[in-house]
């Protein structure tokens, strides 16, 4: 934040302009938990807020590890996970607003997957 | 007739009353370690692996409080589970009535109270995780770096 303060005006007005893509709105993002929650609604995925918020996090901790090594077995994992019932197509819905919301750098294995089918 | 019946009752009552006082003190086949945990024949590393893919929140939360042990409590964690897993039944059972019955017998917990939470504390998280153990390898020392 120090180093961000003590550059020039319109250096500082570039970096916004670049991080403004990413950072939308950032207040309102303060509790990701909270959007995750909101576009599951939209799938019409419920169950707790934390709940589902752990296993977003849990999810990107796998494919950082190795430990699931491409989106079926994410998507695997997550259909395991979420309430007996819950549709093929809600599995991928979580999982890619998972990537989005709590490691977007894994989108390529989204793609990937994507680019097989 | 009347006599008869009231000796009935005061044996029954008896009865009640011996048995309830044997419950609170003594350890049962469920507890204060679940039944599914005592006759495994999974190791500890199948048994993590699939609590790690079946309940992944639970699992997690016990990493969390692993990581943030001291490395000699974490040592000594992982010996005494691994030593209960090398038990067999009889001798699992005779440690979950020695646990029960003297709050003093694991000293491990002392050091650590939830040391064995992943493993003892919950009868749903056991069962999830021992249905599907034998799947896993026996030996996974990733399980333990997560």
């Amino acid at each position: 934040m120090r180093a961000i303060m003590s550059v020039s005006g319109s250096a500082l007005l570039g970096i916004m302009a670049v991080g403004s893509g990413v950072a939308v709105a950032w207040p309102a993002h303060a509790d990701p938990a909270t959007d995750f929650a909101t576009e599951l609604h939209t799938y019409g995925i419920y169950g707790p807020k934390d709940y589902n918020g752990w296993i977003g996090k849990i999810t990107c901790k796998r494919l950082y590890t190795g430990l699931d090594q491409d989106a079926e077995k994410s998507a695997k994992f997550v259909f395991t996970q979420l309430p007996k019932g819950s549709t093929t197509e809600q599995t991928w819905q979580f999982l890619g607003a998972a990537i989005n919301t709590y490691c977007p750098d894994q989108a390529p294995v989204l793609q990937r997957a994507a680019g097989q089918g | 007739m009347y006599l008869r019946a009231g000796l009935a009752a005061v044996v029954m009552c008896g009865t009640v009353l011996a048995t309830a006082g044997l419950a609170s003190a003594d350890a049962s086949d469920d507890y204060p370690i679940p039944n599914r945990i005592l006759k495994t024949t999974c190791t500890v590393d199948q048994y993590m692996a699939a609590v790690r893919d079946v309940e992944p929140v639970y699992y997690e939360r016990y990493m969390t409080d692993y990581k943030n042990r001291p490395a000699a409590i974490q040592d000594a964690a992982r010996d005494r589970i691994y030593w209960f897993f090398s038990l067999d039944y009889a001798a699992r059972r005779q440690y979950s009535e020695d646990t029960a019955t003297n709050v003093y017998y694991e000293q491990m917990a002392t050091h650590w109270g939830n040391w064995a939470k992943l493993f003892f504390n919950n009868k749903g998280v056991a069962a999830h995780g021992t249905d599907i153990c034998m799947n896993y390898p026996p030996t996974d020392p990733s399980l333990w770096n997560w």
